[in-house]
């Protein structure tokens, strides 16, 4: 039955031909669509993730809530040897408020004494930058100022600034430091209050003593986000493990918002889809009446020619999915190497605290193939089973009659 | 006489064609829904934010961008306001004082902006005063009141009543500090608002950053609804003049310039959606190549016994060619009037999300509305009208040769 089908399939070749490059496309397109969707979804949260914030986050308890400086990780050294020997990248930060003067303007900063080796293993902050430099690998009384921050005190690279701090020991640090570098818009936060110094000159300036308040671990994506919270809380007992979704609700609403609005999308897509396809197959069908009438002349049952049809319409959709979800699977994967350079049209943006990556990548994975192309399927031979049958009812002599 | 043949042709396979108008039009219909979502939302988006910032067009010191600091300042702001206010598409002036500073609580301190206002004005055109959480907004007699972000409050350990104090540096670079009561604590669902804002009275705001009684930093302008925000840009230079412009040193600045990251975003975003609406309209497209096509490929005896009666190949080609241009504008009509009418609904009734959002929806960084309207644009349905029919046309060319290329022979047959 199924070499019949094929057969028949190529007697009429070049309807055969048409009707498979519509489905053909309209599943490329689909995947492609998906891609792209997925991609959007996957790059806002890699955005969010891989500047500083990371994948999950280990604090002492009620750190979250409240930010003291004396809130610090009772153990962090032991769980940053935990981390690296598990091959997880990770990054020890200390953070204490305090005030930057430069001339007669001063404002509010956040410092954040940080390992820039670290910083650079496991995020892209050394590399987020408007002008300038991030620290050199060596603490010399370096800063990197937010963007905003920097513009309240006429700031620019090369200047020098005042930081006057409470330090841990009650006593008031008091040091100069040189911008070396300026952060890009990373956020309403970052952008006017973070200071960034070498963690050597942090504990000088706050007599800090080595205090760690935050360990950001983020693996790129390489460990599943379920797992990768499972095996830090056992690393880091007794701490406050939490993952970006928790840190930063409004940016996992929003995901929530884009993913329904995306899924939106996709069904307007398969709409639109399956009425193409649904029009090619019942214009294929309706055009071979005609043949449907000779068959049932010759004694063939009605169910015989429906099941025939629906036989062939799957043959036919089988490999042009075949076909379209490779051209698909091409274009995906050279738009998730390449990308969409967005930037000529929209330059920079950042959004909700997350600096956007100006290149949107598609993500393919095997899965997105799943629902294309299981659609054109069903699809295709319901559009081809109904008008079958109906002919099939018809009396042969109508049937023939018919062009 | 072709019209009347191609249009005669077409119903003799009405089911086809009917199917055909129908993909065409619902296709289109999808890409005009999709698209005045979009502009509706970015609509709802810039008016928000304009309301509750520095308006559509605001005017400020030329450098106060650059580096914004209470010194760069717009002198005589009651003279300029009485001559913005004469120009006809102003519906709102509002004068503020934007400066950076410390709040400062027994829980702690963090920097925040520094926004003076008039409580009479920004009650009737900022969101921000109808979302108060706790307390009221502030009212034209509140001495030393201020009105904060709910992230804000949480931070500092703030409810109305308690006292909070502001520190930061008076136009001559001096260290100043002034005390202020909570007098309300408002929530937008946006981190940059509502943990960074202290709005006071505009009076209170003078007296902390030490500025001269007729002296703002930003005068804010709101456009009237039906007038076009982008031509008030120039209006209002003209109403200003230039010799006004060079003496005050002012800038006059579209709302692009004010919010470039939500303008940034926007752009952003109309190039996804600009990406996606292609994909749809090339994948509308090749359903109606096939169609053609088809048509063509299914006739060619008849198309064969024409040519033999003396029919020339031209005229073949042109009848196939008028066939699918009464398709496409049968199609096109239809899909933009149900596209039309569908987000026509969308727009006057607002489509209503809460259900599905129950937290709320943010979207670059400013709290959207969860009922959202769509915004039809007449010129925009028109582009895309007219680039599927014109499109569909092109496309017929292949089969409109495909015809005339036909043999007498086959007819014969």
């Amino acid at each position: 039955m199924i070499r019949m089908g094929w057969r028949n399939l190529w007697r009429n070749r070049r309807r055969t031909a048409l009707t498979m490059t519509t489905v053909g496309f309209a599943t490329a397109i689909l995947v492609l669509t998906q891609a792209l969707m997925h991609g959007m979804v996957e790059g806002t949260a890699r955005n969010a993730t891989d500047t500083f914030v990371g994948e999950v986050q280990v604090h002492a308890p009620g750190w979250v809530t409240d930010r003291s400086f004396y809130n610090s990780l009772a153990a962090p050294r032991p769980v940053l040897a935990a981390l690296a020997e598990a091959g997880l990248p990770a990054a020890p930060r200390a953070y204490g408020f305090g005030l930057t003067a430069r001339a007669n303007k001063s404002a509010g900063a956040m410092f954040w004494g940080v390992d820039p080796a670290a910083e650079a293993g496991a995020f892209d902050l050394p590399a987020s930058l408007e002008r300038g430099s991030f620290l050199t690998a060596a603490a010399s009384r370096e800063v990197v100022l937010g963007r905003k921050l920097a513009r309240s005190l006429e700031a620019d690279v090369g200047s020098e600034v005042i930081a006057v701090v409470e330090a841990g020991d009650g006593s008031i640090g008091n040091e100069l430091f040189t911008v070396v570098g300026i952060l890009q818009g990373l956020g309403e936060t970052a952008d006017r209050s973070a200071a960034i110094l070498h963690s050597d000159d942090f504990n000088a300036l706050f007599v800090a003593g080595g205090r760690i308040h935050e360990i950001a671990v983020n693996t790129r994506g390489a460990v599943a986000p379920d797992r990768l919270e499972a095996r830090v809380v056992a690393l880091a007992r007794d701490a406050d493990v939490r993952t970006w979704r928790e840190l930063l609700p409004m940016v996992s609403d929003m995901l929530g918002v884009l993913d329904a609005s995306l899924w939106i999308f996709s069904s307007v897509f398969l709409l639109a889809a399956g009425l193409g396809v649904t029009n090619t197959m019942l214009m294929a069908v309706y055009e071979r009446t005609h043949e449907f009438g000779v068959l049932k002349a010759l004694g063939t049952p009605p169910l015989r020619i429906a099941a025939d049809v629906a036989v062939e319409a799957l043959l036919l959709a089988v490999v042009a999915t075949g076909i379209g979800a490779g051209a698909g699977t091409a274009g995906a994967l050279a738009l998730q190497r390449w990308g969409i350079d967005t930037a000529a049209w929209a330059g920079s943006t950042s959004l909700a605290g997350v600096a956007f990556d100006p290149i949107w990548r598609a993500s393919f994975s095997l899965g997105a193939l799943t629902t294309p192309v299981l659609t054109m399927w069903l699809v295709c031979v319901l559009a081809a089973v109904y008008p079958a049958a109906s002919v099939a009812r018809l009396r042969a002599v109508e049937a023939i009659g018919r062009t | 006489m072709i019209a009347r043949m191609a249009w005669r042709n077409l119903w003799r396979r009405k089911r086809r064609t009917l199917i055909t108008v129908a993909s065409i039009s619902l296709g289109l219909a999808c890409v005009v829904f999709f698209l005045s979502l979009a502009e509706g939302v970015y609509a709802q988006l810039v008016d928000d934010a304009v309301r509750m910032l520095a308006g559509h067009v605001t005017v400020e010191h030329e450098s106060y961008r650059d580096a914004p600091a209470v010194d760069l300042v717009v002198a005589d702001a009651s003279s300029l306001r009485r001559r913005i206010e004469g120009v006809e598409a102003v519906a709102a002036t509002k004068l503020l004082i934007a400066g950076q500073g410390i709040a400062r609580s027994g829980r702690g301190a963090v920097g925040v902006s520094i926004v003076g206002v008039e409580p009479q004005v920004e009650a009737k055109t900022s969101p921000l005063a109808r979302k108060m959480i706790a307390g009221r907004y502030l009212e034209s007699g509140d001495e030393s009141l201020a009105v904060i972000g709910s992230a804000l409050a949480e931070r500092l350990g703030l409810t109305p009543g308690n006292k909070l104090v502001i520190a930061s540096n008076d136009r001559d670079g001096n260290l100043v500090e002034r005390l202020f009561r909570v007098s309300g604590i408002f929530k937008t669902g946006a981190e940059e608002i509502d943990g960074y804002l202290v709005e006071v009275r505009l009076a209170d705001s003078r007296g902390l950053f030490g500025l001269g009684a007729d002296d703002v930093t930003q005068l804010g302008v709101l456009v009237r609804p039906g007038y076009d925000p982008a031509r008030l840009r120039e209006q209002l230079a003209a109403a200003i003049g230039d010799a006004e412009i060079g003496r005050l040193n002012l800038a006059v600045r579209p709302w692009q310039e004010v919010i470039p990251e939500l303008a940034a975003f926007i752009r952003l975003d109309r190039v996804s959606d600009h990406t996606f609406q292609a994909l749809l309209v090339v994948l509308v497209l090749s359903t109606i190549l096939n169609t053609l096509v088809m048509a063509v490929l299914e006739r060619e005896r008849e198309l064969g016994v024409m040519l033999a009666l003396g029919t020339s190949r031209g005229r073949l080609a042109t009848l196939v060619l008028v066939e699918a241009a009464i398709l496409a504008a049968i199609g096109c009509t239809a899909g933009l009037a149900l596209g039309g009418a569908v987000s026509g609904l969308v727009q006057v009734y607002g489509w209503d999300l809460s259900s599905l959002y129950p937290n709320g929806m943010t979207l670059s960084g400013l709290a959207l509305s969860t009922t959202i309207h769509a915004r039809v644009s007449a010129h925009k349905l028109f582009v895309i009208g007219a680039l599927v029919f014109a499109a569909t046309v092109i496309l017929a060319l292949f089969p409109a040769f495909r015809a005339a290329r036909v043999s007498a022979l086959e007819g014969a047959r």
